[in-house]
Formats: C-alpha cells, sequence, structure tokens
C-alpha cells in the first residue's frame, strides 16, 4: 500500500486555513477509490466549520444541498469533503454536470459498478446505467457529489428524487438552482461570503503567486470590489497583474440607496403641509416648489436604465 | 472622489441645513476630510500615518470609516464640543457625513450600514456611476459649487422663505415681511399694481405704515396721503407684486392712553413725539358731538371713521396722525382709550 504522507495543520479558530497535502511515495497503491485523490493537493480551505458539518451530514446517512453564488468556494468545498471522505476510506463518486450518458459512466466507473449490459458485451444505455448504479447504490455505502449542480440535465434530477427517496446520501452544490424537484427537497445549506480578513489573505497569496509587489494600500483599494467572494478576490489580481482598467464591480453585496434618496428628498414636501398648518402662504408655495421638483428628480430617476445582468457596459 | 469635492459638498449641506456662518463652513469643511483617513495615500491619512497603515492593513477601502456607524462614533466621541457649541458639533457630524456620502455615487460604493459588508451606492446601474479620475467628477464639483453659491446668498439675503417672496413678490408673502421686521426697519413697499377706483396702474414706492391683515398693508405715499393695499376688496390699490426694501432701523415706542371724558386737546399734549410717525388707533366715545362731520374719502383710506349716534358718536381711529386728531377732535369731551406708536429713525 502506498504511503500517504499527510500534512495537516489546524489552527484554535475555525476560520483558520487548513493546508492538506497528500503524497503518494512509492509502492502500488490497491484501494480503488483514493487512486484519484493520491496526487490531490487541496487549496487553502477557509469553510472549516461547514466543511465538518457537510461531512457529518453525509456520514449520518443524509443529504445536503449547499448554495452560493458563483465563485464563493463551493467547489474547493466539495473536493475537500471528497478528499476527506476517500481518506476515511468511503465509496464515492464525483461528477461535473455533463450529458447524461457521460454523468453516469463517470459516477459508474468512480463507484467501479459495472453495469450488466457492458458485462455482456453490450452498449450501456443511459437507462441501463441508471438502473445498474442504483442498484448497486442500494447495496454498498456510497456518496454521490455533484457540483454545478444547476447545470445537471432534469433527467438525472429526476434520477436523483428516486435515488433520495430511497435513502442514498447526496451532496449537491449549485449556484442558483431553481426552486423545484430535487433542490427543493434536500436540506439546504447557503453559503455566506468570506470575511475581509480572509478576502486579504487570498488577494495576498495570489499576489505572491504572481510575483506582483502590491502595497496594504493597493490590496485595500482592489478589496472594493470583492464583494466577499474568493474567486473574485483572485481575479482582481490577476486584472492588475496584466494591467486591465478599472472594470465595473462583479459582486452581489450591493444596497441600492435610490430610493433611499428619494425618500430623503421627499421629506422636504412636509413644507407644504407646514404652510397650512402655520397659516403661511409663502411657506406653501414654497413647499408646493419644492413637491414639484422632488417629482421631477424622482421621474428622472426612475427613467435611467437599469443595471444590466450582462457583464460589460 | 477628490477631497476638494467632498469639502464643496460639506460646505453646501452646512449651509443649507445649518446657515452660513464662516466657522461652520470651515468646520464642516475639516470634518469632512476625516473620512478618508482609511488610505495612506490621502491627505488626512498622511496626517494620521500609523491610523491609516492600521486600518488599509486589515480594511478594504471606504468600510469603516466611511459607514453609519463611524458618524455615529465621531457624534459620540466629540459630544463634548457639543457641550461648547452644539453649531460646531453639528457642522462637524454633518461634514463627516457629506465627506462619506459623496462616495457613495463611485462606481464601488461605500459599506454604509458596517458592520453588514454590503456596498451602498446612487444609482444602481454602475455605468451612471463616478468612477476614480473620472472627468465627470468636474461637472460634479461645478454644481456642488453652484448650489454652495446659491445657499450662501439665499441665507444672506434673509432666508429661503423671505428671498422666495422677494423674488416673486406675492403680496402676502410681503405683508409676512413687513410684519417680521416693520418694529425694526423702516420698510418701503415697491407696489406694482392699479387703483382700484380708477383703475390706472400704479408702480411706485410707498412707506408701509402698518400691515393690516394677512393679505393688506396700510401705506402711506410721499405727501402723506394713507392707503390700503393688497388683494381684499376694500383695497384702494390692488396690488399684484409688492416687494419690500429695507430702510434705516428705527426704534418704535407704544404708549396708552385713558380718557374718561376729557379733552383730546389736553390729553394728547402730554404725550409728545418728535417724531412725524406718530400714529394713533383706538376707539373713542364722543359726548355732544352732534355737529361733528367726518370727511371721507374714496381714493385714500380714511384713518378716522365716525359712526354718528342719538346722545353718543363713536369714532374709530387707524393709524391716524397727531395733526389730523387735532384738527378734528380737539374740542369734544372723549371717552375711551387709545394706543400711540411712534417710530423713530436711527
Amino acid at each position: 500500500m502506498g504511503i500517504i504522507e499527510r500534512l495537516q495543520r489546524r489552527l484554535t479558530r475555525d476560520e483558520e486555513p487548513i493546508y492538506i497535502h497528500s503524497e503518494e511515495a512509492g509502492g502500488e497503491d490497491t484501494s480503488p477509490t483514493l487512486a484519484s485523490y493520491s496526487s490531490f493537493v487541496s487549496p487553502t480551505l477557509y469553510r472549516v466549520e461547514q466543511k465538518e458539518r457537510i461531512v457529518a451530514v453525509l456520514l449520518a446517512n443524509s443529504s445536503l444541498l449547499v448554495v452560493g453564488e458563483p465563485g464563493c468556494g463551493k467547489t474547493t468545498l466539495g473536493d475537500v469533503v471528497a478528499f476527506e471522505l476517500a481518506e476515511d476510506g468511503f465509496l464515492l463518486a464525483k461528477v461535473n454536470p455533463t450529458t447524461p450518458k457521460q454523468l453516469l459512466l463517470s459516477i459508474a466507473k468512480q463507484l467501479d459498478a459495472q453495469p450488466t449490459e457492458a458485462l455482456e458485451g453490450k452498449a450501456p444505455t443511459v437507462a441501463g446505467l441508471m438502473q445498474g448504479i442504483a442498484e448497486f447504490l442500494s447495496e454498498n455505502i456510497a456518496f454521490l457529489i455533484f457540483d454545478d449542480a444547476h447545470r445537471l440535465p432534469s433527467q438525472i434530477r429526476y434520477w436523483l428524487e428516486g435515488l433520495h427517496s430511497s435513502g442514498q446520501p447526496m451532496l449537491l452544490l449549485a449556484s442558483h438552482p431553481s426552486g423545484d424537484d430535487i433542490f427543493f427537497k434536500l436540506p439546504r445549506m447557503e453559503l455566506e461570503p468570506l470575511t475581509n480578513r480572509q478576502i486579504r489573505e487570498i488577494m495576498h497569496s495570489s499576489a505572491v503567486e504572481l510575483g506582483l509587489e502590491l502595497s496594504d494600500a493597493e490590496l485595500a483599494f482592489l478589496q472594493q470590489r470583492c464583494g466577499g467572494n474568493p474567486m473574485l478576490a483572485k481575479r482582481v489580481i490577476r486584472e492588475e497583474y496584466l494591467g486591465l482598467d478599472e472594470s465595473s464591480p462583479d459582486h452581489t453585496q450591493w444596497i441600492d440607496g435610490t430610493p433611499f434618496l428619494i425618500a430623503g428628498l421627499t421629506i422636504f414636501t412636509i413644507v407644504r403641509f407646514l404652510g397650512l398648518g402655520l397659516n403661511s402662504p409663502s411657506l406653501y408655495l414654497l413647499g408646493g416648489v419644492l413637491t414639484v421638483l422632488v417629482g421631477i428628480v424622482q421621474i428622472l430617476l426612475f427613467s435611467i436604465p437599469k443595471k444590466s445582468a450582462r457583464l460589460g457596459r | 472622489m477628490r477631497s476638494i469635492t467632498h469639502a464643496i459638498c460639506a460646505v453646501a449641506a452646512t449651509s443649507i441645513f445649518l446657515g452660513s456662518d464662516p466657522a461652520l463652513l470651515v468646520t464642516g469643511a475639516l470634518a469632512s476630510q476625516l473620512p478618508d483617513v482609511d488610505s495612506s495615500k490621502s491627505i488626512p491619512g498622511q496626517i494620521f500615518l500609523p491610523l491609516s497603515r492600521w486600518i488599509e492593513k486589515r480594511y478594504p477601502y471606504r468600510t469603516i470609516t466611511h459607514s453609519f456607524l463611524a458618524t455615529g462614533a465621531i457624534a459620540f466621541l466629540l459630544s463634548p464640543i457639543a457641550l461648547l457649541n452644539v453649531e460646531v458639533w453639528k457642522a462637524t457630524v454633518l461634514g463627516y457625513f457629506c465627506g462619506w456620502f459623496a462616495d457613495v455615487f463611485t462606481k464601488s460604493g461605500v459599506a454604509a450600514f458596517y458592520p453588514l459588508a454590503a456596498r451602498l451606492v446612487i444609482p444602481q446601474n454602475p455605468n451612471l456611476r463616478l468612477s476614480t479620475d473620472s472627468k465627470s467628477e468636474y461637472f460634479v464639483m461645478a454644481v456642488l459649487v453652484l448650489v454652495a453659491i446659491a445657499s450662501i446668498s439665499i441665507n444672506s439675503s434673509g432666508g429661503i422663505v423671505r428671498s422666495f417672496n422677494q423674488t416673486l413678490g406675492i403680496p402676502s408673502g410681503a405683508v409676512e415681511i413687513a410684519s417680521a421686521e416693520g418694529s425694526q426697519y423702516l420698510l418701503f413697499a415697491s407696489i406694482n399694481g392699479r387703483a382700484a377706483i380708477t383703475q390706472q396702474p400704479i408702480q411706485d414706492d410707498f412707506e408701509i405704515i402698518r400691515p393690516l391683515t394677512q393679505n393688506d398693508l396700510l401705506v402711506k405715499d410721499r405727501e402723506g396721503k394713507v392707503y390700503k393695499v393688497g388683494t381684499s376688496e376694500e383695497c384702494q390699490i390692488i396690488a399684484n407684486r409688492i416687494t419690500i426694501k429695507r430702510d434705516r432701523p428705527i426704534r418704535s415706542r407704544v404708549q396708552e392712553i385713558q380718557l374718561d371724558d376729557q379733552q383730546i386737546s389736553e390729553v394728547l399734549p402730554k404725550f409728545p413725539s418728535d417724531s412725524n410717525r406718530t400714529y394713533i388707533n383706538g376707539t373713542l366715545t364722543l359726548t355732544d358731538a352732534e355737529d361733528l362731520v367726518i370727511p371721507t374719502h374714496s381714493d385714500r383710506f380714511d384713518t378716522i371713521t365716525g359712526q354718528p349716534g342719538e346722545k353718543t358718536t363713536i369714532v374709530r381711529l387707524e393709524s391716524a396722525g397727531t395733526a389730523e386728531v387735532t384738527k378734528l377732535l380737539t374740542d369734544y369731551y372723549a371717552t375711551g382709550s387709545l394706543i400711540i406708536r411712534s417710530q423713530e429713525v436711527l
């Protein structure tokens, strides 16, 4: 059996990153499940508590849907969970969405579950694969992990619903899943944005990787555009490295202040009522003029084009 | 945004909400530079270098210092100043608020609701927001300068309501101004209207005696003829526009006389006044005044009106001059009370 060296550094607080390195130092590796992870080098994981919880949920034979915005670290999380479960000796299959057939073939390969048709020498069909894998899973303990689950074809999703009702534990990682079928049924964990400190660390290590010297001031300036999203943290450093101009920030952590502005301006129309109450015609007139001005500003603000959902101008 | 834009924004806001005292404007402008202490590249950051280095190592730009929380902290920490001078404290807090609120209009916004990490932006469409070193910022700066200038000049000419009234020349607004300032200044009304009976256009300056109702003024022309000017029916001059001009400051004196069956000619001289701006108001009951004929005029205001009765005659005085009263009512015995107002030009 190959020697697997594992260097694991766990610090006192949960938000501290875990570095997991695994190396195979010679020898034959007879364990099929660990084969794909034997040279796995994981990136630093900040969501340690979430990882622990996911592993616990799966080991308790339950399923989970992990939802987070694009780039928030779902794939990283999924990879680390897969590694840890594989290390503990469990059978698992981790797949990305492709065509139903490719997907099922990948699962079958990872689980080492040969469909009957293949044994008989015929080309496997989707239905045959589905049935074969389902049978295998009903007799063996194994975990299924689906990354980018919102892109799964509906055929697979219905199949997953069937597996779920027969108690198969699975982990789905999705960006903006629709609210129906399997996504609705699974218990859900929503990923929060990372903290300022964590984003700063990611930015710093990205810069070091690219050989870019950035002062704290420059990092602070760039960090405005990250919005707690680790992928954006790396991308922003890369854009700086490539000398690209400042583009519109892509994160989703916005609060639109236009309604507040309009509400604040509308308070000025109270002057009109003060004029009525205080019996001052000039205040009333002035309030009337202010009301009209605020109305004009409102019309102008409502006529400006909304933010486009697409990137760029 | 540039520091100068923040300063101009603070000056405009302070002038609008707190008045145009130069000390307050300067305080506001200085306070507006404080939020930029979170970057060591800005001037306040250079001044407080240890603090700015500490902040930018941990926080993204425009996070903790550009928030309502920071504004509240400043208000709280500087509250001892409020004990000394409330206006300066208000100007500081308002200036600090403007210092970061102006950055809401930039592409990256500010974390206004810190410790919430979400960034406040106006408007939502990022293409309509300012990026750093954008040329449109000069346009915004120009607009803010205009607003600041307008606000300061309005404040200097007596406030927005007064300026509004003066610009439009609304008669009721003129009456309000006259009511507010009539006891401190000699006021002249520049009247644009027409004579009620002859319908001749009138465009002239009249000295204001006093406001009569919410819409009417009592004025006199250079010859001393008294008119009621305004928009109501009994006015001799119907006004379209009235603009008030302040003349010299005056000192007003008010005295009250009681008459109990006394002759006016005996009582009046006891209350001398050296000004030709003496106005008498009141109601008198005269006895044995069957022969009294009180003249009425249709083209001007009757300061003395009378109601003859069986045994007594009731005479009403509204801003009547001393000479008039003496001429008409000298020998009669009167009962009643009079109020004598005299204005002395300083």
